[in-house]
């Protein structure tokens, strides 16, 4: 069976009932709708029944009120289901809803392979729009369904109703409807076509009006403003065009759904005129006919939009389907042992490389996690690869690494992750406020500790300043935290779950020489026991260090003191120069 | 700004465009007559048909008024196309022509106005309102007349057929269709909260999954599987309760008019059937057109609210074209060459009230100097080179050109002076050639070839041709080259005075021999102010300027403020030799 109908079938199976309700609700509102017409026929032949023969009744109003009763009756039935789009409604939102979470929850456990390969706005598209805008996923598994069932139920009714009434008439104006309809989608899918090309063109010329400005500092620097008109000329006028050929092309489209309405009304004027005069049909009949026919048609125009929404919803399906496929590493943690202490790091025989290209090939390193170590090396030598390496973020692919001698996939995961405190390059920090932020890590609030990590990462003075202190909400943006500020307190946040080991991700960025040199006083006095891990680019960073890991273009490791490393290694000599006088160049 | 007045101004905006139109736009509204007769006429036929040609076993006369019939739907599509081409074309000539002359006008406007806006959401504002604008021509225009005219005509046809009666229907459906827009514009507010529930829904799996390192490490995923589904679940709440809502009253609606509306027809003509008055054509007539005009009744009710909303963007347009041109755009004063100084006399300035960026400035630059502003970022150098360039204007002190203070200067002769080179360089939507001239056609193609080949940007010949169009945002080419082509724009526009502001990218070293290379061509003989990031142009200059806090803390060569200034010193250090600079 097809994949992407299976997965459908999969997802109905979870709402068993509904199908049932849905089934019956969706007949029960055809029936209704078709049987109106009928009533009205009934009704028309009654009163030219008891105008012609007035003398046989007294009161021929009395079988009119009867008949009311009946029309009343219905009408209140119509009213129950009046209710049906609005129960497939709810069912699309059942069905969005479950869905989102649940590839929301499958990303939540992939790593670092999958959040290389996928940007966020587009897995953000896939949970949001694709989901829930018409007519994708969600409209499509229950209101793109059941209409096109709606409709097919309502085409059986009409079409029945008009045989029982009847079957010549229905037989000479059904005959041209299949050519009309087969004509009415050649014409208008090509127009779509075109149609859609043309909005691509219009959005394009937007984005360029859009840049346009951006660069009205050189234009009027260079006195250009009357001759950049010529820009807007040539833009404009594109647009115009493309718009111009837009609206043709709507009003064709207009005239096109409107003929086809047309052309069925004057089919049942000519056969159904022709018969009423000769009498082989009562006016009712002619006149239910004309209804009927109109309300065959729309109905006979929505059936092949499933097939245009199903290739829509299901190419989004697949969207979501390669979220879960998509193969994770980060069930690696096989929770065997604990973690309560933290003495040793070892990268042992490690060889990593992203797409064949080997980074780090047999790396054998030690370092102490008592320490403070500083890692140094030209961009792309593979600093933030150790990083995440040493986090747990990306696997090797093959050989060790080894903490307390233990190999990081026998550890408890949580234990793990909870022993290193990790502040990334990028602060990544939470809508809320700045104290959220710094406890996002940690249960329970230690006041005493709250306030010493404040200190360390510098941030008390600066809280002091704000008009809501630590209460201060960070937006999406136009706060007043600068981005030094956000990385500090990423900072905080990884010191207030009292880590055994820091990891930071490049700190020069977030801190003045000054600031930097506050921040490892107030560590020795607050945080003595906690070994740290640090990437900078500045020369000053050294004095801090109690040892450094260099690593060079090749992607060899280094370690040893400033002094050894200056002494022994010509590399790094180098490099410490050229950091030194090459000024921008990192 | 009264509301009256507003319209009459935005009349008067409109008014000339649809005085040169008017013939067509009369056309188009005699064509709109033509149409909504057409969707009058079905119901009567019909009823001709019961009413005539069937109890007199006329054929012929059937047979007439179906081709009759025929006749008027085939003209009358001709003439609904034509009159949405004529009209959708006339609104989308006028609002091309506002916009063309908008644009053209924001350029001559103070740069400070784009300072608070990011650009491309002012354009997609100025877009929308003009989308609305057009909209006022093209459909609203179209459905409103169109909706009255056949309102008018349904009211003409059943009060000649009965007038009785006709007057309990139109109150009945008035009544009915002003609670169907009330209710709607309830709806419209439900259904604005459940928008913003969903961007909610939005930002948080936005947060969420750019930040899921860090809730791994940090091992916090159950609570943000806890916050998406809180939110989407209120989400999808409701949006369940605002359909429920919303199809249920609708039914209601329909079930008023097509049932009870329908009785009441029945019981109002009926009677007069069987006494003869009234014949069994006038019931189909009314039933037909009961169902008919109810929707075009409710979309008038909704058009007059789109009216009022395009007037407000019309009104935005307006207020936006009628801002003031730069302030001293239209001082007399220029001078013919640039022949002294550049002085800032004790210049202080402020983009708000108060909080100054330049502190009390002096500074001299001698024609053919070159001076380097350096300093912590945020210290003012660059807000000093934006005043030279007359983009802001200073609040106290005195810029003083050749001795004539600045501000009596015709600006865009004094800008014509003036090469800028900006640390980002934005491309502008064209070919390489309109990007370096600037859509300037009195410089020829040949001196923009002339001055890529300066440049070393030889790879724009590789890329095809100089036609060549840049891809959005210049996604195709690097940021050295587009450096490179900033240094071509300036040697094409050959100015007196170079004002740049060095980018602090770093680049490979093939681009950076070019760009030390080109820049010493660009500077060759000119007067030159650099913000410098590189070693090389401190180096070289004639004169260091050393920003603090928006203050100049000392001036002299490298080496003269290698000895006497501890904080240049420190600067160096940790600028140029140490790392990042913020």
């Amino acid at each position: 069976m097809n994949k992407h109908l299976k997965w459908v079938i999969n997802e109905w199976k979870r709402y068993k009932s509904l199908v049932v309700i849905m089934f019956f609700l969706t007949i029960l509102t055809s029936f209704i709708s078709s049987v109106y017409p009928y009533l009205f026929k009934v009704l028309i032949d009654k009163i030219d029944f008891l105008q012609k023969n007035k003398a046989d009744y007294d009161e021929p109003m009395q079988e009119i009120y009867r008949f009311i009763w009946v029309i009343l009756g219905i009408g209140a039935v119509r009213l129950v289901t009046s209710i049906y789009p609005a129960v497939r409604a709810w069912i699309n939102m059942k069905f969005e809803h479950s869905l989102r979470m649940r590839y929301f929850t499958d990303i939540t456990e992939k790593d670092y392979k999958f959040f290389n390969k996928f940007r966020t706005g587009d897995l953000v598209t896939r949970l949001t729009n694709d989901l829930t805008d018409f007519p994708k996923i969600a409209w499509f598994l229950c209101s793109g369904i059941f209409r096109a069932f709606n409709s097919l139920v309502n085409i059986i009714f009409i079409m029945s109703m008009m045989f029982f009434l009847n079957w010549k008439l229905t037989l000479y104006s059904l005959t041209p409807l299949p050519v009309m309809i087969i004509v009415f989608y050649l014409v208008s899918t090509s127009l779509e076509k075109r149609y859609s090309k043309n909005q691509e063109a219009i959005s394009s010329i937007n984005s360029q009006l859009e840049l346009s400005f951006s660069g009205i500092k050189i234009i009027k620097a260079f006195d250009c403003e009357e001759k950049y008109n010529r820009f807007f000329d040539i833009a404009l006028e594109e647009r115009y065009n493309t718009e111009y050929s837009l609206i043709k092309l709507q009003a064709g489209l207009n005239l096109i759904y409107e003929y086809i309405g047309y052309l069925g009304q004057i089919a049942i004027l000519f056969f159904g005129g022709y018969m009423a005069v000769k009498g082989t049909i009562t006016i009712g009949t002619f006149l239910a006919f004309y209804t009927y026919l109109m309300m065959m048609i729309y109905p006979m125009l929505d059936l092949p939009q499933l097939f245009i929404s199903g290739k829509q919803a299901f190419v989004n399906i697949d969207r979501l389907e390669e979220i879960k496929n998509f193969p994770n590493e980060n069930q690696r943690f096989s929770n065997e042992v604990p973690v309560d202490r933290f003495d040793s790091l070892k990268f042992s025989d490690t060889s990593f490389g992203y797409q064949e290209k080997a980074l780090f090939t047999n790396l054998n390193l030690e370092i102490d996690s008592h320490k403070k170590t500083l890692l140094m090396g030209e961009v792309g030598c593979g600093k933030s690869t150790l990083i995440s390496l040493l986090t747990g973020l990306i696997k090797p692919d093959s050989g060790e690494i080894l903490i307390n001698n233990i190999n990081v996939d026998k550890l408890k995961r949580d234990d793990f992750l909870n022993s290193i405190g990790y502040v990334p390059q990028d602060p990544l920090l939470f809508s809320g406020t700045i104290h959220s932020n710094v406890t996002f890590g940690v249960k329970e609030i230690d006041q005493e500790l709250y306030r010493q990590v404040l200190e360390t990462s510098q941030l008390d003075n600066e809280i002091a300043g704000f008009e809501k202190r630590d209460k201060t909400i960070l937006g999406e943006k136009g706060t007043a935290v600068s981005g030094g500020q956000k990385q500090r307190i990423a900072i905080a946040r990884a010191l207030m779950r009292k880590p055994k080991f820091l990891i930071l991700d490049d700190i020069t960025s977030s801190l003045d020489a000054e600031n930097e040199r506050k921040l490892w006083v107030s560590m020795n006095k607050y945080f003595p026991e906690t070994g740290a891990l640090m990437v900078s680019h500045r020369i000053s960073t050294v004095a801090y260090a109690d040892e450094i890991i260099f690593i060079n273009k090749e992607h060899h490791c280094f370690k040893g003191t400033h002094l050894e490393l200056h002494r022994n290694n010509p590399q790094y000599r180098d490099f410490i120069q050229s950091q030194m006088t090459n000024g921008k160049k990192t | 700004m009264s509301k009256k007045l507003n319209i009459r101004q935005n009349y008067k905006l409109l008014q000339p465009y649809l005085w040169k139109e008017k013939k067509l736009l009369l056309f188009g509204l005699l064509l709109m007559i033509f149409v909504s007769l057409t969707h009058l006429i079905d119901p009567l036929i019909l009823a001709h048909i019961v009413d005539v040609s069937v109890p007199n076993k006329d054929l012929n006369d059937m047979y007439r008024y179906a081709f009759f019939f025929i006749g008027l739907i085939f003209v009358s599509g001709i003439a609904s196309y034509t009159q949405i081409i004529i009209l959708s074309k006339l609104g989308l000539k006028v609002i091309t022509d506002i916009k063309m002359k908008l644009f053209s006008h924001l350029m001559k406007i103070s740069v400070s106005f784009f300072d608070n806006r990011p650009v491309g959401d002012f354009i997609t504002k100025v877009e929308n309102d003009s989308e609305k604008v057009r909209f006022l021509f093209s459909e609203l225009s179209i459905r409103i007349i169109g909706n009255l005219l056949f309102f008018v005509g349904v009211i003409i046809v059943i009060t000649y057929k009965s007038p009785d009666v006709s007057v309990w229907i139109l109150l009945t459906i008035t009544i009915i269709a002003i609670a169907y827009n009330y209710f709607m514009r309830f709806m419209g507010k439900i259904f604005k909260r459940v928008r913003e529930k969903y961007s909610e829904v939005t930002a948080k799996i936005n947060e969420y999954v750019q930040g899921m390192h860090v809730i791994q490490t940090f091992h916090k995923e159950d609570e943000a599987i806890s916050i998406v589904e809180k939110t989407s679940a209120e989400k999808k709440l409701i949006e369940t309760k605002a359909s429920f809502l919303e199809y249920s009253v609708e039914g209601f609606f329909l079930f008023l008019i097509e049932y009870f509306m329908f009785i009441l027809v029945i019981v109002l003509i009926v009677p007069q059937i069987f006494d003869g008055t009234k014949s069994i054509g006038t019931l189909i007539i009314f039933s037909q057109y009961i169902n008919r005009i109810i929707w075009p009744l409710i979309q008038l009710l909704e058009n007059v609210m789109q009216i009022q909303k395009s007037m407000v963007s019309l009104t935005r347009i307006r207020e936006l074209s009628e801002l003031p041109v730069e302030d001293y755009y239209n001082n007399k004063l220029e001078i013919k060459s640039f022949e002294e100084e550049i002085e800032f006399k004790n210049v202080w300035f402020a983009y708000e009230a108060e909080n100054w960026i330049l502190k009390d400035v002096s500074f001299k630059v001698r024609k053919g100097e070159k001076v380097a502003l350096v300093g912590p970022s945020g210290s003012g150098k660059t807000t000093t080179i934006s005043l030279i360039c007359g983009f802001y204007k200073y609040q106290k002190g005195e810029i003083l050109i050749d001795g004539i203070p600045l501000n009596k200067l015709n600006i865009k002769k004094w800008r014509r002076k003036v090469g800028l080179i900006l640390q980002d360089v934005l491309l502008f939507p064209g070919n390489v050639i309109e990007n370096v001239r600037i859509y300037d056609d009195s410089i020829s193609a040949e001196q923009v070839m002339e001055s890529i080949k300066m440049v070393h940007a030889e790879k724009f010949f590789e890329m095809g041709s100089l036609q060549n169009i840049i891809a959005e945002r210049g996604q195709n080419i690097s940021q050295g080259e587009k450096q490179l082509l900033s240094f071509a724009r300036a040697l094409t526009f050959n100015p007196e005075i170079v004002i740049m502001d060095e980018a602090t990218s770093s680049i490979d070293t093939v681009t950076e021999r070019k760009i030390q290379d080109s820049m010493l061509k660009v500077l060759a003989g000119k007067t030159a102010m650099i913000v410098a990031h590189r070693l090389s142009s401190i180096i070289d200059a004639d004169n260091i300027i050393y920003f603090k806090d928006g203050q100049i803390k000392n001036q002299g060569t490298h080496t003269q403020l290698m000895t006497t200034s501890p904080d240049y010193q420190n600067l160096v250090n940790l600028q140029f030799m140490g790392g990042h600079d913020e």
